[in-house]
């Protein structure tokens, strides 16, 4: 099952410029997708164009051949795991509660938990090791575990694709590796995966393959080592951008000082 | 909503020979509630404004035996509302009302 | 649910119907009551067959449809602050009834209906002012949609009530204080009809209710169509209420306290929390009522004041509560 944006334009009302001007992304199974660029380049334009949110002007935008916009949101539910960038907490939900919020597409608005649900559940709450916080309070958890416990909610709808938008945002080093490297291990067991990140460094080394974007249009696209050059970054972020190599292999980004 | 004790019509039915079950109420006028109309079982209902009473078709107010018996004096007109010249016609007209009222 | 959570909740509705029954101008003890039931001739079972029966049970109803408003309504506008009277039907059915009143309108009949179509027009207007905003039930251009047109409504009230005469006046402002005095068999039997299917359908948005509170966004990419579930909900709560207000005047609190506290007791869940909010909050009516009509006997309080009196300190000490 691939997820698939063709040539899509998307254009904000009011706006001068389109916010995507013929941008190509394939997301595909067992490979690790990301998404980067400057601020304002179209990266969560994109995102909420191929989860249906947003209609484009032009270009084809398919999931398992099928338009987006043709899925209804509890088909899609049930196939694409989504963490989104933000969500708003106006209730203290228990994080079992929470995680099973995932198996909603799948049980409709009456039908109770089954056995299957809960272990489906179960099955997220470990898998991003959160077990032992099942009956914690979701207000109560710090950003790492939030953001686990997020993303064992898409693990429980059982998804062939996990999007993930910007999901190491304001946590700390030691959060950040935990989250991409849950992400990588479940991409490893075969699902698909799609980063939206701000973090080159991370996107370089734990992803298979980039989408460099730049006011809307693709800079760049390949495996880190293709994208991740100096006078490419230089230009696209405006600012003077070496590359080194870690001893695994992975480039880095090191921006220059100024003075 | 009745009238207590202060107020005009009250002392006009105290003339006219009547009284009024509601003049433990010190305050001019008060919401009561039904439970309490039945309570006290008046012999008639004083109604204010002309023709038939809102309440009369109500199964809740029926419980009130005046209510039941259809005992109604209407009291419309302003010379009930308030002190005028024809205060002495209004007592007699409501003393009237009372003397037709079977017991 | 925690059993402990659910029996208290079932006592506790059970000790409101009985103090609702029991309490009032002629006030019973629990065995006299019991054998004046037996009796609906005589005086006493009368008044509770008749007068009080019929009171209570529309207290616990219009209660219960005014705390599943309201916890709806938190969930689709995303403020657990929000109450049933913030979309502006209020406004529009006080309205409607004080034109009633200033036309001479029986208070029991003619009156609830001109409170229920001045609501009606008010959620009319709300959902065409959000809709001209661009934004189809974004939840905060429904409030201020919602503030506008009670502003709008408050002001015609005032002016309508300048012009009336005193008795009038008296009329208007006891009915806008709310109250149950005008209940019946009658009343009752319309308003459970009516508020069945409301009650239901809202019941069972339970799940759509959990994902709307979490933003729009994060709702879809779960399963939820965001915007027809929101018009459903916004259409549903404000019918409810509508009716609700239409029967018994403006009771605050109701919608704003139930909620809160029920949520503390039982969870957020909403599949749990609206039925037990319906129990919780049609009690809480009940004992209020009771009070209403006891505390100043023969005079009748308006049951708006004792929901205000007893609901602004139980909310500060909610808030105090969830705040640290």
């Amino acid at each position: 099952m691939i997820l698939r944006a063709g040539n899509v334009v998307v254009r904000y009302p009011g706006a001068a410029a389109p916010a995507l001007d013929g941008v190509d992304l394939e997301v595909h199974p067992a490979r690790l997708e990301a998404l980067v660029g400057p601020n304002g380049s179209g990266k969560t334009t994109l995102i909420r164009a191929l989860l249906g949110l947003l209609r484009p002007a032009r270009g084809q935008l398919t999931l398992d051949g099928k338009p987006v916009a043709a899925w209804r949101p509890a088909e899609l539910a049930r196939v694409v795991g989504v963490v989104t960038q933000r969500e708003e907490l106006v209730f203290a939900w228990r994080v079992d509660e929470f995680v099973m919020f995932g198996r909603y597409a799948r049980l409709g608005p009456l039908a109770p938990p089954t056995r299957e649900d809960r272990a489906a559940v179960e099955r997220a709450l470990d898998r991003c090791d959160v077990l032992d916080l099942r009956e914690r309070r979701v207000d109560t958890l710090s950003g790492g575990e939030w953001q686990r416990v997020r993303i064992a909610r898409a693990l429980a709808q059982e998804p062939r694709i996990l999007v993930l938008d910007e999901p190491s945002a304001a946590l700390d080093v030691g959060h950040e590796m935990e989250v991409f490297e849950l992400v990588r291990h479940l991409v490893d067991q075969g699902l698909a995966g799609l980063v939206v990140t701000h973090h080159l460094n991370l996107a370089a080394r734990f992803a298979d393959h980039l989408t460099l974007l730049r006011r809307g249009q693709v800079a760049a696209v390949g495996t880190p080592e293709a994208v991740l050059r100096p006078e490419l970054l230089t230009a696209v972020f405006q600012w003077p951008i070496s590359v080194t190599r870690l001893p695994d292999g992975a480039p880095q980004v090191v921006p220059d000082r100024k003075r | 909503m009745t009238l207590g004790r202060g107020s005009f019509l009250s002392e006009l039915v105290e003339r006219a020979g009547g009284r009024n079950i509601f003049d433990d109420l010190a305050v001019p006028s008060a919401v009561i509630s039904i439970e309490a109309v039945v309570q006290r079982d008046p012999d008639l209902v004083l109604v204010a404004d002309a023709g038939e009473p809102g309440i009369a078709g109500r199964p809740e107010w029926r419980v009130v035996r005046a209510v039941r018996r259809r005992r109604f004096v209407h009291a419309a007109g302003s010379e009930f509302s308030r002190p005028s010249p024809r205060m002495p016609e209004a007592v007699r007209q409501l003393a009237r009302a009372f003397g037709a009222v079977p017991r | 649910m925690r059993p402990t959570a659910v029996l208290a909740l079932s006592v506790a509705v059970v000790l409101a119907l009985a103090l609702g029954l029991l309490l009032g101008t002629v006030s019973f003890g629990p065995l006299d009551a019991l054998r004046a039931l037996r009796d609906p001739a005589a005086t006493g079972g009368a008044i509770l067959w008749q007068i009080r029966l019929p009171r209570v049970l529309l207290a616990f109803l219009v209660g219960g449809g005014l705390g599943v408003s309201g916890a709806c309504l938190q969930a689709l506008v995303r403020n657990p602050l929000a109450e049933p009277y913030l979309l502006g039907i209020s406004g529009g059915a006080g309205l409607g009834a004080v034109v009633g009143i200033a036309l001479g309108w029986e208070v029991a009949t003619a009156v609830p209906l001109a409170a229920f179509a001045g609501a009606l027009l008010a959620m009319g207007l709300v959902y065409r002012l959000a809709a001209v905003a661009g934004h189809r039930m974004d939840p905060r251009v429904l409030l201020l949609a919602g503030v506008v047109v009670s502003a709008f409504a408050g002001a015609l009230v005032s002016a309508i009530l300048t012009l009336s005469p005193a008795a009038r006046l008296r009329n208007a402002f006891l009915w806008l204080l709310g109250g149950f005095s005008s209940a019946s068999w009658a009343l009752v039997g319309i308003y459970a009809l009516y508020a069945a299917a409301p009650l239901g359908l809202l019941w069972g948005a339970s799940r759509w209710l959990d994902l709307l509170s979490l933003g729009d966004e994060t709702a879809q990419s779960l399963g939820a169509q965001v915007a027809r579930t929101r018009r459903l909900v916004y259409l549903t709560t404000s019918l409810l209420t509508a009716a609700c207000v239409a029967v018994s005047g403006m009771i605050g609190f109701v919608g704003l306290v139930a909620p809160h506290a029920l949520r503390g007791l039982i969870g957020p869940l909403h599949r749990r929390l609206l039925p037990a909010v319906f129990l919780g909050s049609g009690a809480f009516l009940v004992v209020a009522d009771a009070c209403a009509r006891t505390v100043v006997r023969p005079i009748e309080l308006p049951v708006g004041v004792v929901t205000a009196l007893v609901g602004v300190p139980l909310f500060a000490s909610l808030l105090r509560r969830t705040l640290t």
